[in-house]
């Protein structure tokens, strides 16, 4: 019962979330440049 | 809300804002353009390449099966060319080799792209939609020539 109380008052901060969003939004970038620099280069 | 939820809604509206101001640069300051049906025109019934100033052609190009007309066009670099394509029996594609060129060619119906040929060399183009048992035959080529190289031949222009 104490280790419950414990784990009920650490304050939360979702690290696995906000890495994931991170790579996310860089993968997107690299993906979306990638296919827009493309299409630049055959003007 | 919470802060990370506002961090991450304001990260995507700033990513999207960013590729929407690329979009709009490519299309106002490069002159990217995208294929343009163009409907107040009847279909036109034989291919031909006119100059219509210096170093701008027109060009009026016949897909049918399987081939295109015309095939080979000769031109020197620097020129821009004014494609109009449509279809004299069933649907085709027009793709043209390291440019952003990708039409549909479609009966009783013509459709329109630029391009600048900057660089000399040999840009293929091809049918890109199936269009029958001689689909992959059905292909042609620009020709574009050094400055100042004047083997324009072959009745192109």
């Amino acid at each position: 019962m104490k280790e419950r109380e414990d784990f009920e008052s650490e304050p939360f901060y979702p690290k696995g979330a906000i890495a994931f969003f991170v790579v996310m939004i860089v993968v997107f970038i690299l993906m979306w440049f990638s296919i827009y620099f493309e299409v630049l280069g055959r003007v | 809300m919470d802060r990370s939820e506002k961090i991450a809604l304001g990260l995507s509206g700033g990513l999207l804002a960013i590729f929407f101001a690329a979009i709009l640069y490519a299309s106002a300051v490069l002159d990217i353009q995208v294929p343009t049906c163009i409907t107040d025109v009847e279909p036109f019934t034989s291919d031909s390449i006119i100059e219509i100033a210096d170093n701008e052609y027109e060009l009026h190009m016949i897909a049918r099966m399987w081939s295109f007309q015309p095939s080979e066009i000769t031109l020197p670099a620097g020129s821009t060319v004014h494609i109009y394509v449509t279809s004299q029996d069933i649907i085709h594609g027009f793709k043209v080799d390291e440019k952003n060129v990708n039409l549909m060619a479609t009966p009783d119906a013509v459709n329109y792209m630029k391009v600048t040929f900057q660089k000399p060399g040999v840009y293929s183009f091809a049918c890109h939609e199936f269009c029958g048992v001689a689909h992959h035959t059905m292909a042609g080529r620009f020709r574009i020539l050094e400055p100042g190289d004047n083997e324009l031949s072959g009745g192109e222009i």
